[in-house]
């Protein structure tokens, strides 16, 4: 690498040669707004090269000392302007906008410092203000989703307030975290999109290959998200008032079992093998079979209806002021939401404001700060639970008994603990409001930036941020709750609060010049800091009294008695730090505009590491070729050529997002780790975990290929990229000998490759004074693979290591050499059994049959049975394996499916005529499998009476003719089971099989909006308003699928990466309809 | 330093590139932009180690844990809390050790779970051999810690004034180490057996060392342990943490079990040491030394207040009978224990004590092992009754008694709670002197005087009150071998010795027999059953939590008293005189009970393969160098 620098100071060096005589112009180019225009191409007609304004819209270009020169002023989204220089040696220039053109972004953020669109060299997907303000949604991250190729924003749940997850190609890392860094003007924020609001957002500009994300190091190699926001404008101050409300609705429920075929259901299991006293108590429960009947007319109760059938409100108002005198410009917006959840008992409320101040009064010296604060509450538990099956919270609403009836109205309000230890069952309304949960994350995001010129092309800034986060969970489980069950019936309350000071500051210098007007080169060196300090407190308190409130739970935990000989957990504390100290440079190089080439490298260290992998540098390097800009195009005049260009760059990027001091070995202290020497636990030391001294940094290996093309005056325009990612010393919970004392140790084994194609197609089809109508496509393949999963003790490779997801039993995931992450793992389904599978026995004295499996089928006891001889009717899995015997076993287990889409994207149109305005936003996701875990559980029994069950299961195996009598005789139980199809629910623990495995392609109608925006000539009698336009949305309005849960999309075990796509309990999603009002002064 | 290179590379090219660029510039900018350079790199050099060397307050590195005793003594404790939780020791007491003639698991057969066990029938899938084996393994890990902690601990230097404090709590780690290695020995024989911390070991898949040689090792441990560790008193520790004269009770039982019948991996059959009397001198002379110090320990004179002693904070073993025992406390799955809640007297949920128990059942016969009226220790070993939903007592059936040592009752945690902070015993006087007879017997080929005392005191402990129904006191060689045996089994139900007992004598097999022969005789009310009635007739009457003999005497059963009734033939119909219900005695035991598949007595035990559980299968997994058991 050093060799390589030198070169280029050598070439650089050499290529001052042919002065011709020449004079300096300078000058200055705005917009027919005022405001400067960065990024703007200026040229002398009929001579090579060229140079490009600042990002202050100066420019400085050497011009013939004799003669009238022409400068040729060309940029993106602007007309053409030629100008005849005469003796002045100072311009103005003033561009006007071309409305023909799409309102593409031609400002690109890279990191460090933008460059125009025409200079990229990277694979750089950016959105503009105008794609996403339009969308009436609470948080800029929604507004995101399948805008971008390559970059897929997954809502992971209905909640309100509910994680989003970004990833930029796939994501390398496989047990860490793959979300990609997010920088607001300069400052790293985390999550950055959930706490900023669409409206404010100038640009969005996400940086995809590494070769491009290098400049950003040790964090880049799950691609940067890079947030510009919007400043003031000098002039007049404009006040803009935007806001929305409207309703959520739930879009679908699960069928579930009628009351007659539940009780019939029940009766089955009440009857079937059990003893008299079971038998019995299915009378008392539920009466007789005589009287069974009656069931026939109870009307039927649907408690998700109950539960999730809400009209829930929400509502978003958002201002925003901005303006600015000569050298200063302010911009603040604040921004309001409140959305009721359609769960009972859930919601969010979010407040953002943000304060931008620019100060550019004097040429040499500008600042400028921003301040944001965001306040936000989310309410309520949800549904979802990352722990056992015993944690499911939807469980209630789709389990629930059918129906209301004689005798039991009461239980919405009471609780019955043996009917709840019995069923695993709670009233769901009861049950919505067993638990209080408030989640409160305040930020304060504040950045300061200041830049000298040193001279006119040589640059210093700093930017100088500080983020602090405070957030506070309170928990509040009642008397009724498993948690409470488990602690003497007792309510429990969990408080937490954890604050994250972060602290960056980044120090460049840029040097731009240009050699004889066809060699320009931008040089950027800079050293960067950045310090994350974490201070955790937890405090669980049991034993409250049984009839508290939540309030005064939270309000007074001392309120608490332990029975004897119980002890309240300790309160807990940790603090951690995390530090990262960069050198970085970039050095850009265009000759001609024609051939572009930029080179980074950045070296960075990370106190995550030990002192002998500490360190580690990151370099890449991008090549460009305009060809459209090449002569021999030129000639052709081919007018509906307007860019062409080809990418390539390679380069390489860290990943530091691993625990801390995981190459230490460290004691902690804690109660677990205690031991009761007398009637008391003394807190001990044990382990942290089994430290690896040589752990050492995730890297990705990036090759990008991309072509832009810019057809009709750019009315077109499509850019390709082709990537090739390969992640290696992936960090992988290696798992060690038992008998070490641990189970596993972090090691860098693993190796991933990410391989994809994207597409993104943008066209302005109908362009008239009238009518427009433009479209944005994108579509995206990405292919995920496992390449190495480290060695086994012999040297040879590992071939998979199986995951469980913790829902079901049992490990039902397979991370696999060669395949994709994500594989579903489990049993294939093979229906059920039949009578043909048994050989029949006839016992005379109680006139029965009874049935004993034939050797050769399948036995599914032990895995699917609950440890019983299957019987006639009885769930059936595939074996697979050539074990010997007829027993399932693990060994049968086989891939499933996979979560990740063979390709995915959206596509956004836009029409105006006159005065309306509409927009139909879709977003697709086709071959990817969907882990319908509900099923699995909604149609298993395992240990539970009086459960109802999905609709399936009315469809099951029948044992019982209509005169409620068991049959066993094999010809009659033929007959009656002719028309079914269903297996009996098994009473083994919840297990993976195929037919939990579902086709998870859809398309959704994601927003389509209609607005009206009052014509001009109306506002300008006004003399109030510059703008006012009405809308209706429809979020939400209709997923295409072949899904059979809510939503396809879910996503509920994403604290592991290995475990996507599973949808066990996820909240339901809604439909959001609602009306707006934007209003500018 | 390359990559600091590379950077100041850039950095002086950079400003080359400006020099030379910048023939018009004025030289002062020339000079800023240098001196900005030269600090950056200066900065580079100096502070950037500084800058990314961080430690987080919230933990302490183990160099330092061993420069203080305050953390010394934390990461103890921190060896100690794997006794503990959910897969600590107490799981050798509730499932690995059951089953053998006195108790074993309830429920019926599943290769995967505790009831694999109980039969014998255990697969390399079962899951209750995976967690209790890493977790004595993690004890280990901790063990080895502090033990090469304290050594090279400038505290337990020669001349620190600590030396003493710190040598105590290192033989704590010892002894800890060495228990958790002898509970792994006695259930898998041979294992992986590691010395030092993990961090040191170059290589972790260890093929597994012979259980004689772990056991060897171990015994060596213990002999510094008890040098390193003062007398009871003298330590100011009370029970749960080792103290001399545990340390040596501990080493006289490993002793014996090294100087009886072992599996031996490579043969795959018990086999015992020819120098196995060497062994049993150990366990002489380390027996005879705690005898010789009754002020320490000796035995409670009252049975049940040992148990009852691990119950509550009200204790009453003022002897220190109970010379170690695992401390539970704090309700939760790592620090405090289930029993009492998993096994124990069967207590009804909705009784005022709360559930609890019943996880553990009685052989039936061992009920009738014990003396009719006079041994004490029948009905605080076996819960004979059950207390209903009403907070009464009721007979069981016979087929459906349950292990007592272990009572919710005598705890005062009432409601849901399943943990109990009932301490698990691990060693107490009794076996102290049983070891001491059994010693005296096998080196003097026949028992001297005072290993006869030592019998008779345990004995006469037992029978008090009924001193004329101890058995006659044997005198030749088998017959007090036999007496010891017998002994062993009414002394210790229930206490997780009596299988490995069986185990060091090699007579599992034969013993699992004589049983079935037994609980056949008794199913059929032959021989010594005859009398044992079919059916017994019984109504709830008051539980009151006093002496268990009296609260069996006081259990409503048609005729009288059970101490009658169950050793008379009664009605022998099914129907009940009024009032009472009819409760199956007898009636309750059919074949499958006996050799049945699904809950028979040890169906699938094999001589010279059983003895021995087989590894899990994920430790055979992720250790490529272990070798499955023989047999599994």
């Amino acid at each position: 690498m050093t060799k390589f620098l030198f070169q280029t100071v050598l070439i650089l060096l050499f290529s001052f040669q042919g002065w011709s005589q020449t004079r300096t112009l300078t000058g200055v180019v705005t917009g027919s707004d005022g405001d400067v225009i960065h990024g703007v191409t200026i040229s002398i007609k009929g001579e090579k090269g060229g140079v490009v304004t600042d990002a202050d819209g100066a420019f400085k270009i050497n011009v013939p000392q004799t003669g009238n020169a022409v400068l040729v002023v060309t940029s993106i989204g602007f007309k053409r302007k030629e100008i005849t220089v005469g003796t002045q040696n100072n311009l103005k220039i003033t561009l006007e906008t071309d409305s023909a053109m799409l309102e593409e972004v031609s400002i690109v953020n890279i990191g460090y410092g933008t460059v125009s669109r025409d200079a990229v060299t990277g694979a750089v997907s950016s959105v503009g203000a105008k794609d996403i303000k339009d969308f009436p949604v609470a948080t800029a991250a929604e507004a995101l989703a399948g805008k971008l190729a390559g970059v897929s924003v997954t809502t992971s749940e209905g909640k309100p307030g509910a994680d989003i997850d970004i990833r930029v190609r796939g994501g390398g890392s496989i047990t860490q975290d793959n979300s990609p860094l997010y920088i607001v003007d300069g400052v790293q924020v985390e999550n950055a999109l959930s706490v900023i609001s669409p409206q404010e957002i100038k640009s969005i500009d996400v940086l995809k290959d590494v070769a491009s994300t290098a400049i950003y190091g040790a964090r880049g190699a799950n691609g940067v998200v890079l947030i510009t926001t919007k400043g003031g404008r000098e002039g007049k101050t404009v006040v803009s008032f935007n806001t929305f409300a409207g309703v959520r609705t739930i879009t679908n429920t699960l069928d579930v079992l009628k009351p007659y075929d539940f009780v019939m259901y029940q009766y089955q299991l009440y009857n079937n093998n059990t003893d008299e006293q079971t038998k019995e108590s299915f009378a008392r429960r539920y009466g007789t079979f005589e009287d069974l009947d009656i069931y026939k007319n109870i009307s039927y109760n649907n408690w998700q209806d109950e539960v999730f059938g809400r009209n829930a409100f929400g509502s978003t108002q958002n201002l925003n002021i901005s303006g600015g005198n000569k050298g200063s410009s302010f911009n603040f917006t604040a921004n309001n939401y409140k959305d009721e959840g359609i769960m009972l008992n859930s919601g969010a409320q979010r407040t953002f404001a943000a304060f931008r101040y620019d100060n550019k009064a004097v040429e040499k010296f500008q600042f400028g700060f921003n301040a944001r604060y965001s306040r936000q509450k989310v309410l309520g538990v949800g549904t979802s639970h990352t722990g056992s099956q015993s944690n499911n919270r939807l469980r209630n609403a789709v389990r629930f008994r059918p129906y209301q009836g004689p005798g039991i109205e009461s239980d919405i309000d009471e609780f019955d603990p043996d009917y709840a230890n019995q069923t695993n069952l709670i009233n769901p309304v009861l049950g919505a409001f067993a638990e209080e949960k408030n989640d409160y994350n305040n930020q304060i995001i504040t950045s300061a930036n200041a830049q000298y010129a040193i001279l006119p092309n040589l640059r210093v800034r700093t930017v100088f941020g500080i983020t602090n986060t405070e957030r506070k969970t309170d928990q509040f489980s009642s008397a009724i709750t498993g948690v409470a069950r488990q602690n003497a019936n007792m309510p429990v309350v969990n408080l937490s609060n954890s604050s994250i000071l972060t602290l960056t500051n980044s120090n460049t210098l840029s040097y731009d010049f240009e050699i004889a007007g066809t060699h320009k080169v931008t040089l950027l060196a800079g050293q960067e800091i950045n310090q994350t300090k974490t201070n955790n407190l937890a405090v669980t308190t049991k034993w409250l009294p049984v009839d508290i409130t939540p309030e005064q739970a939270f309000a007074g935990i001392q309120k608490a008695t332990p029975p004897s000989g119980a002890l309240q957990d300790p309160p807990t504390t940790f603090e951690s730090s995390n530090r990262l100290f960069s050198l970085f440079g970039r050095a850009s190089y265009s000759y001609k505009d024609k051939y572009l080439a930029s080179f980074i490298l950045r070296r960075d260290g990370s106190s995550l590491f030990g002192p002998e992998n500490r360190y580690a540098l990151f370099p890449s390097g991008q090549l460009a070729w305009r060809i459209s800009e090449e002569e021999f195009i030129k000639k052709q005049s081919l007018d509906w050529l307007y860019n062409f260009k080809l990418r390539a760059s390679y380069g390489a990027g860290g990943n530091n997002r691993i625990p801390i001091d995981a190459y230490k070995i460290l004691y902690a202290a804690s109660s677990n780790n205690g031991y009761a020497i007398d009637e008391s636990v003394t807190p001990g030391f044990a382990p942290t975990l089994f430290a690896n001294p040589r752990i050492k940094w995730e890297t990705t290996v990036s090759r990008n290929l991309g072509l832009d093309l810019g057809l009709f005056n750019d009315r077109l325009n499509l850019t390709i990229d082709y990537y090739n990612n390969n992640t290696k010393d992936l960090l992988l919970s290696a798992k060690i000998a038992g008998t070490s004392g641990y189970s596993d140790q972090i090691q860098n084994i693993g190796e991933t490759s990410n391989k994809g194609v994207e597409l993104q197609l943008g066209a302005s089809v109908v362009n008239t004074k009238n009518f427009n109508y433009s479209v944005n496509f994108n579509i995206s393949h990405n292919r995920n693979r496992i390449e190495s999963l480290g060695l086994d003790q012999y040297g040879n490779p590992n071939a998979s290591y199986t995951v469980s997801s913790g829902g079901i039993n049992g490990s039902d995931f397979l991370a696999e050499l060669g395949g994709p992450v994500g594989q579903f793992y489990g049993y294939v389904s093979d229906g059920r059994y039949q009578i043909s599978d048994f050989d029949v026995a006839y016992n005379e004295t109680a006139n029965t049959y009874s049935y004993t499996l034939k050797p050769g089928i399948p036995n599914g006891r032990e895995i699917a049975l609950g440890g019983k001889n299957p019987q006639p009717g009885d769930m059936k899995l595939k074996k697979l394996s050539d074990t010997p015997g007829d027993m399932i076993t693990e060994a049968d287990k086989t891939v499933l499916g996979n979560a990740f889409p063979k390709f995915a994207g959206g596509i956004n149109q836009q029409f105006s005529y006159k005065n309306f305005d509409l927009s139909v936003f879709m977003n697709f996701s086709y071959g990817n499998e969907t882990y319908n875990a509900n099923k699995t559980e909604f149609t298993g029994q395992y240990l539970y009476k009086d459960n109802n069950m999905l609709a399936d299961v009315a469809n099951r195996w029948k044992w019982y003719d209509e005169n409620g009598l068991k049959v066993t005789d094999p010809a009659q139980l033929e007959q009656m089971n002719a028309g079914t199809s269903f297996w009996t629910p098994a009473s083994g623990q919840y297990i993976l099989t195929s037919y939990a495995i579902e086709d998870g392609s859809f398309l959704r109608i994601s927003n389509i909006t209609l607005g009206y925006s009052l014509p001009q000539k109306l506002l300008q009698r006004t003399r109030v308003f510059s703008r006012v336009r009405i809308y209706a949305t429809v979020n939400n309005l209709h997923t295409f699928t072949k899904y059979t849960g809510y939503d396809p999309e879910a996503n509920t075990r994403r604290g592991n990466p290995l475990t996507p796509g599973v949808d066990y309990a996820a909240y339901p999603r809604s439909r959001y309809i609602l009306g707006g009002l934007d209003i500018s002064f | 330093m390359r990559p600091i290179l590379v950077a100041a590379t850039f950095w002086v090219g950079l400003t080359l590139v400006f020099n030379l660029n910048s023939i018009r510039m004025k030289f002062s900018h020339i000079k800023a932009l240098l001196s900005v350079c030269t600090v950056n790199i200066l900065l580079l050099g100096s502070s950037c180690k500084d800058y990314l060397d961080i430690e987080s307050p919230s933990t302490i590195s183990q160099e330092v844990t061993f420069t203080s005793t305050s953390y010394t003594n934390s990461a103890i404790i921190g060896v100690y809390n794997q006794l503990g939780g959910d897969n600590g020791v107490t799981k050798e007491g509730t499932i690995w050790a059951n089953m053998a003639d006195d108790f074993k698991t309830s429920g019926s057969y599943s290769a995967q779970d505790r009831r694999g066990i109980a039969m014998y029938g255990a697969t390399a899938e079962n899951s209750e051999i995976e967690r209790g084996f890493n977790q004595l393994y993690t004890g280990i890990e901790r063990a080895n810690i502090c033990i090469s902690g304290i050594q090279s601990s400038p505290l337990f230097a020669d001349g620190s004034s600590s030396k003493e404090l710190m040598g105590k709590y290192l033989g704590e780690a010892l002894t800890l180490r060495a228990y958790y290695y002898f509970v792994l020995v006695r259930n898998w024989g041979s294992v992986v057996a590691q010395f030092q911390p993990s961090s040191e070991t170059p290589l972790l898949d260890i093929p597994v060392t012979p259980g004689t040689e772990i056991l060897d090792k171990v015994l060596e441990d213990l002999e510094q342990a008890a040098e390193l560790v003062p007398w009871r008193s003298e330590s100011g520790y009370t029970s749960t943490r080792w103290t001399k004269g545990a340390i040596k009770g501990l080493r006289a039982r490993i002793a014996l079990f090294r100087g009886g019948y072992m599996m031996n991996k490579a043969t795959h059959t018990m086999e015992r040491s020819a120098d196995y009397k060497k062994y049993y001198q150990i366990a002489y002379d380390e027996c005879k030394a705690i005898m010789d110090n009754r002020t320490q320990h000796n035995l409670n004179p009252v049975y049940e207040n040992v148990f009852k002693s691990l119950h509550s904070a009200t204790r009453s073993d003022a002897n220190y009978e109970l010379m170690f025992e695992v401390g539970a406390y704090g309700a939760g799955s790592r620090t405090d224990t289930k029993l009492g809640y998993y096994n124990g007297l069967r207590i009804n949920a909705a009784a005022r004590f709360g559930g609890g128990g019943g996880g553990m059942m009685a052989i039936a016969t061992y009920f009738y092992e014990f003396d009719q009226l006079g041994d004490s220790r029948r009905d605080v070993t076996i819960g004979s009754y059950e207390i209903d939903a009403t907070g009464q007592k009721v007979m069981n059936t016979l087929n459906n008694m349950t292990d007592a040592k272990f009572r919710r009752s005598w705890t005062s945690i009432v409601g849901t709670t399943q943990t109990l902070a009932v301490n698990w015993p691990v060693l107490r006087f009794a076996d102290i002197l049983l070891m001491f007879a059994e010693a005296d017997n096998e080196l003097n080929n026949g028992p001297t005087a005072l290993g006869q005392a030592a019998l008779l005191e345990v004995r006469e402990r037992a029978f008090a009150g009924f001193e004329s129904r101890i058995p006659p006191m044997p005198i030749g060689y088998s017959e007090f071998f036999e007496a010891i045996v017998k002994e062993r089994l009414l002394e210790f139900g229930g206490e997780a010795i009596r299988k490995y007992d069986l185990i060091r004598w090699n007579i599992m097999g034969s013993k699992f027999e004589e049983t079935r022969i037994k609980l056949r005789q008794l199913m059929d009310g032959e021989g010594q059953y005859v009398n044992v009635p079919l059916y017994v007739y019984v109504k709830p009457a008051p539980y009151n939590v006093i002496a268990s003999q009296q609260e069996f005497a006081t259990l409503d059963t048609y005729g009288g008293s059970p101490s009658t009734t169950l050793f008379q033939p009664g009605l022998g119909t099914s129907s009940a005189p009024t009032g009472y219900t009819t409760k199956s005695w007898r009636k309750s035991l059919n074949e499958e009970y006996i050799t049945g598949n699904s809950t028979g007595f040890a169906t699938y035990f094999e001589s010279n393969k059983k003895e021995v559980f087989p590894f899990h299968q994920n430790t055979l997994l992720f250790n490529t160098n272990i070798e499955q058991n023989f047999g599994y």
